[in-house]
């Protein structure tokens, strides 16, 4: 059953570097690899500054990659394309941003903010076509006919997200990039926009990248979830085998960051509270980029960089632990200390 | 009894009424609060963006802007003595000392053309009259007590050197220099990533611990709340609407919109296919119903006297007050009289 998912995407050591003052180049993405699998929401977490956001952009050719390969439908995104074969790549990659007050023009009307993919892909044949495809892209996502004469700044955050995903899906895309698309809102209306996703995934066979850094509604919302830190892939799981089994030091430690809302479960727990702040992506640390804060950092993580593997189906790893290669400076430890 | 409780406790607020003039027109974003915070306890306040919890906290220290606000009714007793009656220059000797604040962002939180040591020392000079000598191993003291690592090259470092972790942390250790009674902290992690956010929370339990000093948190993060919390204070469009013990908050939540608030957000451990929502937005300050409960319109479980009789805070079981109709002690006195005609 599982083998027989389509992949949309394949995103193959895909890297984006900027160039900074001097000669010193920010890795923002430094070689990732995963599928997009048809009709799925992956979940792409991470701290701030560990390149998710820079990914999702890429992916979508907002960004130049600087390397690697991003396949859709087994067709390269990045590369020479025509005009016109861009604006087929266009049609079907949408994004919704994090912030609602910046994305929206505020000299538009919601009309006009909405019918721009459809006025540049000539999907209406008249002028009252492309009302009428307006107003059902309203109701969808659940604002009334009269709200499109009005501007942005008539409306609260959450109303304004509605808008956004209502552009989205108004040149009928099949992927959906969303930044952070409800980091903004109250928990009230996150819950209203996530559901209002969920229904859209269900009604129009959507796929989703869903990007944002509260990993409980990333486990809510995904069918699989990365983790990302310092511009590296550290794990890729369903979201379950994330939860209940993570493999990945710092996934275990992201986890168990998390506070959860039950007091009694809160405060028997254990938790790994992990020291100091995300590295430098202009200078990350040698080998493994998260050892300097790794708990079980051994001596072969600041000199071999660990290789990216499908260490139990489905379940992607990159750590020394889990090659057996060098884990026996572990196993020894673990010895000792039994 | 009940006067020798009050004495105790660290902060009383009574009756607080705190508004804001829009077009020539008092409009109030915290109404009809009461709280008081124990000596050692962590009190949380949670509620949605435009609840009011964070004018509440701005009303205690007195530092909302004076041109376009008012505390308009209320008092705020602190040791003993009602802040809503101090001057600014009362105030400066209460602020900083006995009651200090940290809060949200704290990139804007600190003065980026002063080093870290010049803004630590600034509440010492303040306040007490130690030497630059003693001011500055105070200052490398402090540093070293939040988690500070090389304090001594930091404290000469400016905040635009530092991480948002590290920031937050100068941020406690200035508001902890001389020992305060109360804390007041303003979404102190919500800036922060969820790795650091667990480091400032421990630290902030440890001090806590350590130095005997009440916590007012401000937040809307339910899981903090579970983390952090003896008593939670939940507000609604400016009035408190629950208060409870933070088990029966979560095992036992009385107002519908707690209830609601608590369901909305997933769970880690849980796995669910639907999130609860509540409908609409929190009305605006200049439409805030006059008459009946704020929640009315968004509410599930809202029938007819909703709209028309305004609940009062009242106990609801033990140690735990809640603001809705669903419960007979709610109805206002007046007109639960008139309800037991209208039953008669």
């Amino acid at each position: 059953m599982i083998d027989q998912r389509e992949k949309l995407l394949e995103i193959k050591d895909l890297k984006k570097h900027f160039p900074m003052a001097g000669k010193t180049v920010l890795k923002a993405v430094d070689g990732i690899t995963f599928d997009i699998y048809k009709g799925e929401t992956f979940g792409l977490v991470g701290e701030s500054g560990c390149g998710k956001s820079t990914a999702g952009r890429t992916i979508m050719r907002l960004y130049e990659a600087t390397e690697g390969e991003v396949d859709y439908q087994g067709e390269n995104v990045h590369g020479k394309k025509s005009a016109k074969e861009l604006k087929k790549f266009n049609r079907s990659m949408q994004m919704i941003f994090q912030d609602p007050y910046a994305s929206l023009n505020p000299r538009m009307t919601v009309k006009d903010i909405i019918a721009e993919g459809i006025d540049i892909h000539g999907l209406a044949k008249s002028k009252q076509e492309r009302l009428n495809l307006v107003n059902q892209l309203l109701e969808t996502v659940g604002l009334n006919q009269e709200h499109g004469n009005r501007y942005p700044h008539e409306f609260s955050g959450g109303q304004r997200q509605r808008i956004g995903i209502a552009r989205a899906l108004a040149v009928n895309p099949e992927f959906i990039v969303a930044d952070e698309a409800i980091s903004a809102l109250d928990v009230s209306i996150q819950a209203q926009v996530v559901n209002l996703m969920r229904e859209l995934q269900e009604e129009r066979g959507l796929t989703y990248l869903f990007i944002a850094h509260d990993l409980s509604m990333v486990k809510h919302i995904s069918d699989r979830v990365g983790v990302m830190y310092l511009g590296n892939m550290a794990e890729v799981a369903t979201s379950d085998d994330l939860y209940h089994e993570p493999l990945h030091p710092y996934t275990q430690a992201l986890l168990s960051a998390i506070p959860i809302s039950d007091p009694e479960v809160e405060r028997s727990r254990e938790r790994i509270i992990i020291e100091g702040d995300v590295p430098s992506p202009i200078n990350p640390p040698s080998g493994c980029r998260f050892r300097t804060r790794c708990p079980l950092a051994m001596d072969v993580c600041a000199k071999v960089e660990p290789e990216w593997q499908e260490y139990t189906k489905d379940h992607w790893v990159a750590c020394h632990l889990y090659n057996d290669k060098y884990n026996e400076e572990h196993k020894a430890r673990q010895a000792v200390k039994n | 009894m009940p006067q020798e409780q009050h004495d105790q406790n660290v902060l009383d607020i009574n009756n607080l009424h705190t508004g804001f003039l829009i077009d020539g027109e008092l409009h109030h974003a915290v109404v009809d609060v009461n709280l008081s915070v124990k000596p050692k306890e962590v009190v949380c306040v949670v509620g949605e963006s435009g609840c009011g919890k964070s004018v509440m906290s701005l009303s205690i220290m007195n530092l909302l802007p004076k041109i376009n606000s008012k505390i308009s009714k209320g008092e705020i007793i602190f040791n003993g003595e009602d802040l809503t009656q101090k001057t600014d220059e009362e105030m400066n000797k209460v602020r900083g000392k006995d009651i200090s604040m940290i809060f949200q962002e704290p990139m804007t939180a600190l003065n980026p053309v002063f080093t870290v040591g010049s803004q630590l020392q600034e509440v010492l000079f303040n306040h007490t009259d130690m030497s630059k000598q003693e001011a500055r191993e105070r200052g490398i003291d402090l540093l070293k007590q939040v988690g500070i690592p090389r304090p001594e090259k930091i404290i000469d470092e400016y905040p635009h050197q530092l991480s948002g972790g590290m920031r937050q942390r100068i941020m406690i250790a200035i508001s902890i220099a001389l020992n305060p009674k109360l804390l007041i902290a303003d979404e102190p992690t919500t800036a922060l990533d969820v790795t650091v956010q667990a480091q400032i929370l421990e630290l902030m339990k440890a001090i806590q611990e350590k130095e005997d000093m009440a916590i007012m948190l401000i937040t809307h993060d339910l899981g903090v709340v579970a983390e952090m919390a003896d008593k939670v204070i939940v507000m609604y469009a400016g009035k408190i609407v629950e208060t409870a013990n933070v088990v029966d908050l979560f095992t036992e939540p009385k107002h519908p919109y707690t209830k609601s608030m608590i369901s909305s957000i997933p769970r880690m451990d849980e796995q669910k296919n639907k999130l609860n929502t509540i409908d609409g937005i929190v009305p605006s300050l200049k439409n805030m119903p006059h008459v009946g409960c704020r929640f009315a319109d968004r509410c599930p479980k809202a029938f007819d006297d909703c709209t028309k009789i305004t609940p009062q805070l009242a106990k609801v079981s033990d140690d735990h007050e809640a603001r809705c109709l669903l419960y007979d002690a709610c109805y206002p006195d007046t007109s639960s009289i008139e309800k037991e005609e209208v039953n008669q």
